[in-house]
């Protein structure tokens, strides 16, 4: 479903992605591994056509997203949770909901429901749904941000480090919606540092460093033989 | 606060399209800006009726842009309409004038640098033009240095030919101290004894309010009370409401646009109904008339011009002048308004210096000492030259003095009331050339 | 105490005219970081066509609607073709071509109308007695007229889809990009609402002092003093602001010279960039 082939990335005149190539396919949850600094935010950025694409080339379903300028992702089907979340801190929860579900052909009954699904998962959003976005706590906002996402009805999230700086209470709850938007049969892309939700969530997993993918293998594999793991992430 | 466009390494390639655009657009601005705003020259067809001759090069300088636009297009008009004149009836001297304009975007610096590039590049032989008296303030010591002779067509502030005046630089018509004089017996005897005085903060308006303080009470009349408004004030309205008291007329100091502000506000807080309202014929132009409609009905004002057809205006002279400037005018105004004395002034400026000239056999700016003997004293006859009426520029500080006319607005229309001969505006000079 | 009365209504009806011109400038800067030169020759704009649509009808308020409708859709146009590709380059280039755009629609405006000044007559006549003046009514409709448009792009705004997207945006562009949000479609749009806001403004200004090429300068300056006192791009500062300067005007000019009248408004714009520089009405970041 999403194809990155051979992906060159540049910020100015620093050469950050050298020739990744990395494949999603439908309902597929897929690990992203890499230390600090490898370029896996830059990846995602680049799917998002927020970072210079400099070589290689991008399709989601077959499209080249050369083409698409970055509002008309969410369109295709591509929804972002990024790593520092950005939240509309000014809007409201419920505002910042509508800025998924205020899109054009949902009928008043679908946003309904897509909202009392995305409460269902996240409860307490649904209580602070009248308070600015910038008055959450730091796991009260990733909560938000991926609920943005899900109202876009998108056929992959590109989940961007979900978990960094949670407790461990809400690192269970991310890892559960992982699981349960992996049921629905929605496709994620799951850039993580935290290796043991990786390897419970993903089906594949890409391993990269220095702004290249240096090793891929299924989950199974890598928990059968965490050496790789050490070797490439030092843990 | 998110991060900003340029920030963001893609944002560059973003906007795939419109490069064109934007520099097609830049170059369309400045093409517009350049067209009125740069150098327009006098078209060629002069040359064939010419033959040889050399034209005269003449220097304009006029705010086509900016605060003083509307009036610069104005005072343009007389100009080129005695430009024309002249040019059709062979010219001066049997050689032809070429204008070349300067827009000084109504600012002092880039007049002083207009004047600089007319006198220095262009090498005018003489200049002509004004408008903006701080403009004309700022120019007049380039001429000064340049040894050009200026006529000044349009600006007000007295000190131009008193404490700042300079040996090549003439105003050919009236100024506020002259208009002071001519009036303030007529505002005292039939309008009223007390007075309060409201006009525009800075060096005319207060150099003017000080005239007609002096001569209301040389009249045996009074003032008592003064109201500055700063200069572009869009709503007059807070400054106009301390205006109260016991008093019979409020005489006004404005012009342009301010005169409409200003007029507007006494009008609708019911200043108008409570006092007679009189002023510097500024005040009532004619390209304000249709704005202010019924709000200046009755105002009283001096003007050395004034678009109407009553004796002594009745001549040929100003018939001509009049019709030709009204075609002139609609041109440029779809609104056609009737000439007023920016027009006047201008076409009359041109005409003293194709009279001065002619006078001295004038050949180039070698000449410009001839020039200034043969204008200083220069007396002229009401004639298709001077519609206005008969003028001299007094040899002492090159200022002229001519008939002043007292007028009133009836049915949106000036309406002449009382006719002050030249010799009853007269003001002792207070120049020292340097 | 009469004059602090009268001062008071000149400087609110000021104000909140001055607050609708304000709104569109502060709106296009929250979400573009334009500062827009030519917005006070919008509003020029605006009033030339309210004086020519007024000439011909004779109704005032087809005249401010439709002059707000053809400013709006002359705002999205010089939006779309001359801002739009210069987003990602450096500012000075945006101020200078908004600069550009401001000369040539003064100079338009000139061609066009000619040096005349233009008449707008009042919808609303009659006047009451207020100590020694006839206050007109038309000023106070005016100062309702402002609050009711201004409490409609609140509106707008705060309940509205599209006053969504366009908060959205000006909080964090990229990320509303990334929620689906045409971004470039909003830029034009607020372009378009704040060069209608102008050019109503100019329409409801207009019979206070009639219609000049130059009217809009002097509300440029203003209302980019307003923006900086109110807080760069927030509005509700901006509108208070407009209030706090204009009536702060009215009162300098029972008290001081004219020519010290015009300073007030720059003394607090100085002092708010010095000790407030996120705005007057905005608490300063700790
Ligand atoms: N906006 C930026 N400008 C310049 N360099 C950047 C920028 N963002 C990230 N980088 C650099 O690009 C490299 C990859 O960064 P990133 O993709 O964020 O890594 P990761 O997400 O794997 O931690 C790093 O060396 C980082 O310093
Ligand atoms: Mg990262």
């Amino acid at each position: 479903m999403l194809i990155l082939e051979n992906v060159d990335a540049h910020y100015g005149k620093s050469h950050v992605l050298h020739g990744v190539s990395i494949e999603v396919r439908a309902g597929e949850v897929v690990g992203l591994l890499g230390r600090n600094g490898v370029g896996k935010t830059t990846t995602l950025k680049a799917i998002m056509g927020m970072a210079r694409r400099t070589g290689g080339r991008i399709t989601f379903e077959g499209r080249d997203l050369q083409g698409v300028p970055p509002h008309g992702l969410a369109g295709l089907g591509i929804a972002w949770v990024p790593e520092e979340r950005r939240i509309f801190r000014l809007l409201t929860v419920l505002e910042n909901l509508r800025t998924g579900l205020d899109r054009p052909g949902v009928t008043q009954a679908r946003r309904d429901g897509l909202l009392e699904k995305v409460y269902a998962y996240f409860p307490i959003l649904k209580e602070r749904r009248n308070q600015a976005g910038g008055t959450l706590s730091g796991g009260e906002q990733q909560m938000l941000a991926i609920a943005r996402a899900m109202v876009l009805e998108p056929k992959i999230i590109l989940l961007d480090e979900p978990t960094e700086g949670l407790m461990p209470r809400m690192v269970a709850q991310i890892q559960e919606i992982v699981h349960a938007l992996h049921r629905d049969g929605v496709a994620i892309l799951l850039v993580e540092q935290n290796v043991p939700l990786t390897l419970d969530a993903a089906g594949r997993v890409y391993i990269m460093e220095k702004g290249a993918v240096q090793h891929h293998a299924s989950a199974a594999e890598l928990r059968a033989d965490q050496r790789v793991i050490h070797d490439y992430l030092g843990v | 606060m998110a991060e900003r466009w340029h920030d963001e390494a893609w944002a560059k390639d973003m906007w795939w399209s419109g490069k064109t655009t934007r520099r097609k657009f830049l170059a369309l601005t400045s093409t517009a800006a350049g067209a009125l705003g740069a150098t327009m020259l006098v078209p060629a067809p002069w040359r064939e009726v010419f033959g040889q001759a050399k034209p005269y090069k003449i220097g304009v300088l006029q705010p086509l842009s900016g605060t003083g636009a509307a009036g610069g297009k104005t005072a343009l008009v007389g100009t080129q309409m005695a430009v024309d004149r002249i040019n059709h009836g062979g010219g001066i001297n049997g050689r032809p004038i070429e204008l070349v304009v300067a827009d000084y975007e109504s600012k002092p610096d880039v007049g002083r640098r207009k004047a600089e590039k007319l006198v220095l590049e262009d090498k005018v032989d003489v200049a002509e033009g004004g408008y903006l008296s701080n403009v004309c303030l700022a120019c007049m010591p380039v001429f000064e240095e340049n040894k050009t002779v200026w006529m000044i067509g349009v600006c007000l502030d007295t000190t131009i030919t008193t404490t700042k005046c300079s040996r090549y630089v003439f105003r050919p018509f009236d100024y506020a101290p002259a208009q002071a004089v001519g009036f303030s017996p007529y505002l005292v005897s039939k309008l009223g004894k007390k007075w309060h005085v409201a006009f525009l903060d800075y060096a005319w308006g207060q150099s003017t309010r000080d005239a007609y303080i002096e001569q209301i009470k040389k009249n045996g009349g009074d003032v008592v009370g003064t109201t500055g408004v700063p200069l572009g004030t869009a709503d007059m309205a807070p400054f106009v409401s301390k205006i109260s008291g016991s008093f019979d007329g409020l005489f006004g100091i404005f012009f342009g646009p301010n005169a409409v502000s200003f007029t507007s506000a006494i009008y609708d807080l019911g200043l108008t109904k409570k006092y007679k309202y009189a002023g510097d014929g500024a005040i009532a132009e004619s390209t304000h008339l249709p704005a202010l409609g019924q709000k200046i009905e009755g105002f009283v004002g001096i003007n050395r011009y004034i678009p109407v057809m009553d004796p002594p205006l009745n001549t040929p002279y100003h018939k001509k002048f009049f019709d030709q400037a009204v075609v002139e005018l609609k041109k440029i105004d779809p609104s056609g308004p009737l000439p007023d004395r920016y027009v006047q002034s201008n076409f009359e400026a041109m005409n003293f210096l194709k009279l001065g000239m002619q006078k001295s056999r004038f050949r180039g700016r070698e000449d410009t000492n001839n020039l200034i003997e043969a204008l200083e004293g220069m007396e002229v006859k009401e004639s298709d030259d001077f519609p206005q009426g008969d003028k001299a520029i007094r040899k002492e500080d090159h200022q002229a003095f001519l008939r002043e006319f007292i007028f009133t607005i009836q049915n949106n229309k000036h309406k002449l009331l009382e006719t002050i001969g030249k010799e009853k505006t007269l003001v002792p000079p207070a120049c020292k050339f340097a | 105490m009469d004059q602090i009365l009268i001062q008071t209504l000149h400087g609110l009806v000021n104000g909140m005219v001055l607050a609708m011109v304000a709104s569109g400038l502060t709106l296009i800067f929250g979400i573009m970081d334009i500062v827009n030169f030519a917005h006070g020759d919008l509003l020029m704009l605006g009033a030339f066509v309210g004086a020519s649509i007024v000439g011909v009808t004779g109704n005032y308020w087809l005249a401010l609607v439709v002059a707000a409708l053809v400013i709006a859709i002359l705002g999205a146009l010089l939006q779309a073709t001359t801002l739009r590709p210069l987003i990602g380059r450096d500012p000075l280039t945006t101020i200078l071509a908004t600069f550009g755009v401001s000369l040539v629609i003064q100079k338009y405006a000139l061609w066009q109308w000619g040096p005349s000044v233009r008449q707008i007559s009042e919808p609303v006549r009659g006047n009451f007695t207020l100590f020694h003046l006839q206050y007109p009514w038309y000023r106070i409709a005016t100062a309702i007229l402002a609050g009711l448009i201004i409490a409609g792009l609140w509106l707008f705004l705060k309940y509205g889809k599209y006053g969504i997207w366009i908060r959205a945006t000006t909080q964090d562009r990229v990320m509303a990009q990334a929620m689906g949000i045409p971004v470039p479609l909003v830029y034009t749009a607020v372009f378009a609402i704040g060069s209608a806001m102008a050019a109503a403004s100019g329409v409801l200004f207009g019979p206070f002092a009639g219609v000049t090429q130059t009217m809009g300068f002097d509300f440029t300056l203003r209302a980019f003093i307003v923006v900086v006192v109110g807080g760069m791009g927030n509005l509700g500062g901006s509108i208070l602001a407009s209030i706090f300067v204009s009536l702060l005007e009215s009162y300098a000019a029972i008290v001081v010279s004219p020519a010290q009248a015009v300073i007030v408004s720059f003394v607090v714009l100085v002092l708010t960039m010095l000790f407030r520089p996120t705005g007057l009405f905005v608490p300063t970041p700790k």
